[in-house]
């Protein structure tokens, strides 16, 4: 990972502050557009489904420097789940998982 | 309204200072200079797009499949704005301030607080949100420099957990077990498939599925009910 290419970076963070900012400005300037049922009907289901498909793939992004990035991910991730279930708290399950992750991916833990 | 949105955000604090310490760190793996995370965090200001950034710049992903890849991430903030049409009632620089920081925390917590329908209050809460998400860039991007030789790499497990966290609390609201498998299951086809943008079209197709499916109940109901 090295990218010596600081105009690439710096087009990048442009496009995606304006794309970022179109998001959220679209529903003030196109109200009437949006304010259909079915696409509101179909807003509400999305996050579900959007958040799953990120999970998968930052699991999957793993494999970069991680050879066991299946195994090791899905541990840690049931874990953190297991932990944001039981104990209601994002920082403690977010820290405690992570550290999970390290411990395996070092193999100071082993499965 | 600046104590009582600087006590109401600290939940926000909690959340987002871990969160960009760990963005900052990790952007800066991307051996790029500091300032560049910095500005990241201050103009883009989109925690999970920030993250799916990485791997893209890292890859040298054109600047159209990052695009895509951010609107997509930040798709559900077009659902966010048609709660807020009658807040922010303010002029338009601080107006366009306000729908710039309206993030998953920042409408949590207004949402949270209803009573207080005050502008002022909005606004510092936005104001602080966003001041939490630069300042934790900030400490990840001068922990990255005096740690140097540690390999960061396991942060990146952090966004799985924020994803997998945000997951359960979706999932928990809506009970929605059909959207869920069917995000599941196009991120499967398109992963195994080996497409090369698997991101982009495992979301395209669900959302497709998912917006066909709600018109058709949709159509349904107004058949039963007009016989």
């Amino acid at each position: 990972m090295f990218l010596d290419n600081n105009l690439y970076i710096i087009y990048a963070i442009i496009i995606m502050s304006v794309v970022t900012y179109l998001t959220r400005i679209i529903p003030f300037a196109f109200f009437q557009y949006l304010n259909n049922p079915i696409l509101r009907q179909t807003g509400k289901q999305l996050p579900v489904c959007l958040m799953a498909i990120l999970t998968l793939y930052s699991i999957d992004s793993l494999k970069d420097f991680d050879n066991h990035y299946f195994i090791n991910g899905w541990i840690a991730c049931l874990v953190t789940i297991g932990l944001y279930l039981g104990l209601k708290s994002i920082l403690t399950s977010m820290v405690i998982g992570t550290i999970v992750y390290y411990l395996l991916l070092n193999k100071i833990i082993a499965f | 309204m600046f104590r009582e949105a600087l006590f109401d955000s600290k939940a926000a604090a909690f959340g987002y200072i871990p969160l960009a310490m760990a963005f900052g760190m990790l952007f800066q793996s991307l051996q790029i200079h500091w300032i560049f995370s910095i500005l990241m965090s201050f103009f883009v200001y989109a925690g999970s797009a920030q993250f799916i950034a990485i791997p893209l710049l890292a890859n040298h992903a054109s600047l159209l499949s990052l695009s895509i890849a951010t609107f997509l991430v930040n798709m559900r903030h077009l659902f966010y704005g048609l709660a807020f049409l009658d807040k922010f009632k303010f002029n338009k620089f601080l107006k366009g301030y306000l729908i710039f920081g309206l993030t998953d925390e920042s409408y949590a917590i207004i949402c949270a607080k209803k009573k207080y329908d005050n502008k002022w209050y909005e606004f510092y809460i936005v104001f602080f949100c966003h001041l939490y998400w630069v300042l934790g860039t900030v400490l990840g991007v001068i922990l990255y420099k005096n740690l140097v030789g540690i390999n960061f790499n396991f942060l990146f497990f952090s966004l799985v957990t924020l994803f997998a966290i945000l997951t359960v609390d979706a999932f928990k609201f809506t009970r929605n077990y059909f959207a869920l498998i069917v995000g599941v299951l196009s991120y499967f086809i398109f992963r195994y498939l080996e497409v090369k943008e698997y991101l982009f079209f495992s979301m395209l197709l669900s959302f497709i599925i998912i917006f066909i499916r709600t018109y058709k109940t949709e159509n349904m109901g107004k058949k039963n009910v007009f016989g």
